[in-house]
């Protein structure tokens, strides 16, 4: 049989998803290096196309221009006066790197998820996240489909369809519950990528200035992360939560577990190799040696905080504004 | 006036399972989840409102000359199965890509990968081919070892099935041009009149 490629592809990190049309199906291939699997979709059993816009696209333009606007700033502060043009071109490629991902991400247009309904699924078509590809698909698809089951009209979806009283759309009893939606309001996640970026400042306040004082308000805060990270996936697990903020929430997980184990491991072992073991004897002793350690003056320690401090940031921002964009009243308890 | 009543369409929330509903002016419309509030565009298809197709179970035989089902011998056989020739009833005919076979043939050709229609997934043996030619020679070392194992793999898998979709055999021949090199180098290394690493190695 043969297949034609219709618009979009979606590529992570080892896998890739398109779609395809043939005969008399449409074929949705996962791919991964080695093998393909494969979906097939019946013209004739196509009910419909379901597309929700999502905030992906305009939530990565921000980042994208935030991340502009530093990198052009760190290059007028730091760029020396009087440089040769390769050097001003080499200062250039960061800040123009950004801008073109931009550029094109800008041009590719608003993001979104696209499903199909089967007879007794609804499947998604990862392939179709950009609202430009799904459009150009239905203009293929949608003749095809019509030719095998008949042009709908809409007096027969207003005959068919029940028809409800003009008021509120959560007065419409629910339908096929598939999990119970608990109430939330999104505290924990709130609060989670707050303290993400309080924490990623006090990290640079400390790569600073390091003092006892300092050190203890960053354990604390660390441990306060910890806690809210465990209360957060806990939430996220049977709760509304934009699919971002729990991405976001994984990889605060992530980071804080490599961060604090990179930073603790390396500072024991410094601990160490100035051979006074009776700081291991005294927690306190060990706090303020821990404290005392000059953290930029050390090159390790100093990458590992600034890296720390960009990522938290980062998933603080990002959590932040997926929670902003998806402020919905979550609330309803389906089933 | 604007009318602000909707239809409730059989369609679910993708994200939280509860119904949808919109007003229509067009197949093409915009539905609201009761469940979430989420807002959806939806492009509806006259199978939404079909139904499913009721199931046909068979006629019981009314004369003894009729021919009876292979599997249910008191049910009238209908269709004769393409790839095996078993009578089959109605109940026992699966129609696929324009054929009408016998639960058993549909199975075994799922099996052997012969039904096409019915296939869920390939392995890439090509794919495989090309980064076992490749990438161990990026520690030299391995190859005398991997590039056999790729020109094996090429020969055994030159025609078994591989991806659905358009593909050509490039990447096999790539993946054959490359052991074979790395085979020709391995042979004029150990085989050199100065006898090479081989003599350095064992004396």
């Amino acid at each position: 049989m043969k297949y034609t490629r219709l618009p979009g592809k979606k590529a992570g990190f080892y896998r890739r998803w398109t779609l395809w049309i043939g005969e008399d199906h449409l074929l949705s291939v996962e791919s991964n290096i080695y093998s393909e699997h494969y979906k097939r979709f019946h013209f004739k059993d196509i009910q419909a196309f379901i597309v929700r816009r999502t905030v992906h696209g305009l939530i990565t333009n921000i980042i994208l221009t935030i991340l502009a606007c530093l990198s052009a700033f760190v290059v007028v502060m730091y760029m020396p006066k009087q440089i040769s043009i390769p050097a001003i071109l080499t200062w250039a490629v960061l800040p123009c790197g950004i801008l073109v991902m931009l550029l094109i991400n800008l041009v590719k247009g608003a993001t979104c998820t696209c499903h199909v309904k089967m007879p007794l699924t609804v499947h998604e078509l990862p392939s179709l996240w950009r609202i430009k590809h799904v459009d150009r698909m239905l203009a293929q698809i949608r003749p095809r489909v019509e030719a095998v089951q008949g042009r709908l009209s809409v007096d027969k979806i207003q005959a068919t369809t029940a028809l409800t009283a003009p008021g509120p759309l959560n007065s419409i009893p629910s339908f096929f519950p598939r999990e119970e939606i608990l109430e939330y309001g999104g505290g924990a996640h709130w609060f989670l990528f707050g303290l993400l970026i309080v924490e990623a400042g006090l990290t640079l306040l400390r790569y600073e200035h390091g003092s006892l004082a300092l050190t203890l308000v960053n354990m604390a805060s660390g441990i306060a992360l910890f806690v809210l990270i465990i209360i957060a996936l806990r939430k996220q697990k049977a709760r509304a939560v934009p699919s971002l903020a729990k991405t976001m929430t994984r990889a605060a997980l992530a980071v804080c577990t490599a961060g604090y184990l990179l930073s603790y491991v390396y500072a024991s072992f410094l601990l160490v190799k100035s051979r006074n073991m009776k700081l291991f004897d005294n927690e306190w002793a060990m706090v303020s040696a821990l404290a005392e350690v000059e953290r930029s003056a050390d090159p390790f320690l100093s990458k590992v905080d600034v890296a720390y401090a960009a990522a938290t940031l980062l998933c603080g921002v990002t959590g932040l504004l997926a929670m902003a964009f998806n402020r919905q009243p979550h609330v309803k308890r389906t089933g | 006036m604007i009318d602000d009543s909707r239809n409730i369409v059989p369609v679910s929330c993708p994200r939280c399972g509860a119904r949808l509903a919109g007003s229509f002016s067009s197949p093409a419309a915009s539905l609201h989840c009761a469940g979430c509030e989420a807002v959806f565009q939806a492009e509806l298809f006259p199978a939404l409102f079909r139904g499913m197709d009721p199931v046909e179970l068979g006629e019981s035989l009314h004369r003894k000359e009729e021919a009876g089902c292979f599997y249910h011998p008191g049910k009238r056989a209908v269709v004769v199965c393409e790839i095996c020739g078993r009578f089959l009833c109605a109940l026992c005919n699966i129609s696929l890509a324009g054929q009408n076979l016998c639960p058993t043939c549909v199975e075994l050709g799922r099996k052997r990968e012969q039904l096409t229609d019915l296939v869920t997934y390939r392995t890439l043996y090509d794919q495989i081919a090309l980064s076992l030619a490749t990438i161990p020679l990026l520690f030299i070392f391995p190859t005398p070892l991997t590039a056999p194992i790729t020109l094996y793999m090429i020969v055994h898998h030159w025609k078994s099935p591989s991806s659905l979709l358009p593909r050509s055999r490039f990447r096999f021949i790539l993946a054959g041009l490359l052991a074979s090199l790395q085979v020709i180098c391995w042979m004029l290394v150990f085989m050199s009149p100065r006898g090479g690493i081989f003599k350095a190695m064992f004396g």
